[in-house]
């Protein structure tokens, strides 16, 4: 584990529960100035930090939950930036969390790293700059994350290819924790919709898809003609 | 490290972060917000997430 990976575990384990809470907060905020795009989509995972007054069940369960995380070796998981790509903690997460019928009613099956890095292996075996790459039925962003592992070992940063996805979520209750593993890929957009019956699903995706694609290009549009404007201001300067 | 190896100790951490927030959360509605916690403790120290 990394100095700064030990320094976060004694860090996490020497603070009280607010001061978790405020860790937590600080970590989704410096997420939501980096990843703006993304960011709205993973609003309702910290929407309780932003509560007044705070949760004090939530605040407490949370330390706990950091704590255990932390204790059973998350750290040493995940602090090496180059093999957290590798590791899936989040999906392991949400399989535990999910109502036991989600597999059954919502058709959510989890594909593991290697099945994933297989298809992607597929689907990508001769990469084109500027391909985009779309999981319409995302659940935790494994597609994502092995397409980026693959673009990586065929020499290509993943930063050159956009990343969208689709998932399924139900209306006021759990969002899925793919938006956050979309990192993974450098110009990623996502779409959500509420699961409703297959017929709904089934017209719909596409058009989401196509929106998620068009959202994604008009961000990635905006932030050119803003350096470029920069870059302009500079030269006047 | 070998993929299995790896993956236990995956499982391990998520059981033991699901566990203690199942033990304290409210309702099944709260476990996005348990997802929260794990997702911003990936990002804990992060320049870039």
């Amino acid at each position: 584990m990394s100095p700064e990976g030990h320094d976060t575990r004694r860090k996490i384990l020497a603070a009280d529960d607010e001061e978790i809470s405020q860790m937590l907060e600080e970590a989704w905020c410096l997420f939501s100035i980096v990843r703006p795009e993304l960011a709205f989509r993973c609003g309702p995972l910290a929407e309780w930090l932003n509560e007044e007054p705070r949760s004090a069940i939530k605040t407490a369960a949370a330390a706990e939950t950091a704590r255990a995380a932390v204790k059973a070796g998350l750290m040493e998981l995940t602090r090496d930036r180059s093999e957290a790509q590798e590791v899936d903690v989040l999906a392991h997460c949400n399989l535990l969390l999910r109502n036991a019928e989600a597999p059954g009613t919502r058709c959510q099956h989890y594909s593991p790293a290697p099945v994933a890095e297989a298809l992607a292996s597929i689907a990508l075996e001769v990469p084109e700059q500027e391909q985009s790459i779309c999981d319409s039925f995302a659940g935790t962003g494994g597609m994502l994350r092995a397409a980026a592992s693959e673009l990586r070992k065929a020499g290509k940063n993943p930063h050159d290819f956009g990343g969208t996805a689709a998932t399924l979520i139900r209306l006021s209750s759990r969002p899925s924790p793919s938006m956050f593993t979309y990192g993974t890929l450098g110009r990623a957009s996502c779409s959500a919709a509420p699961t409703a019956s297959k017929s709904r699903i089934g017209r719909s995706e596409p058009l989401r898809n196509r929106e998620a694609v068009e959202m994604q290009e008009a961000i990635a549009t905006g932030a050119v003609l803003f350096a470029a404007a920069q870059s302009a201001e500079r030269g006047k300067a | 490290m070998s993929f299995r190896f790896r993956q236990a100790d995956v499982i391990k951490v998520a059981k033991a972060a699901v566990n203690a927030w199942s033990r304290m959360a409210i309702s099944e509605a709260d476990s996005g917000e348990g997802l929260g916690v794990v997702a911003a403790l990936l990002l804990l120290g992060r320049h870039e997430p």
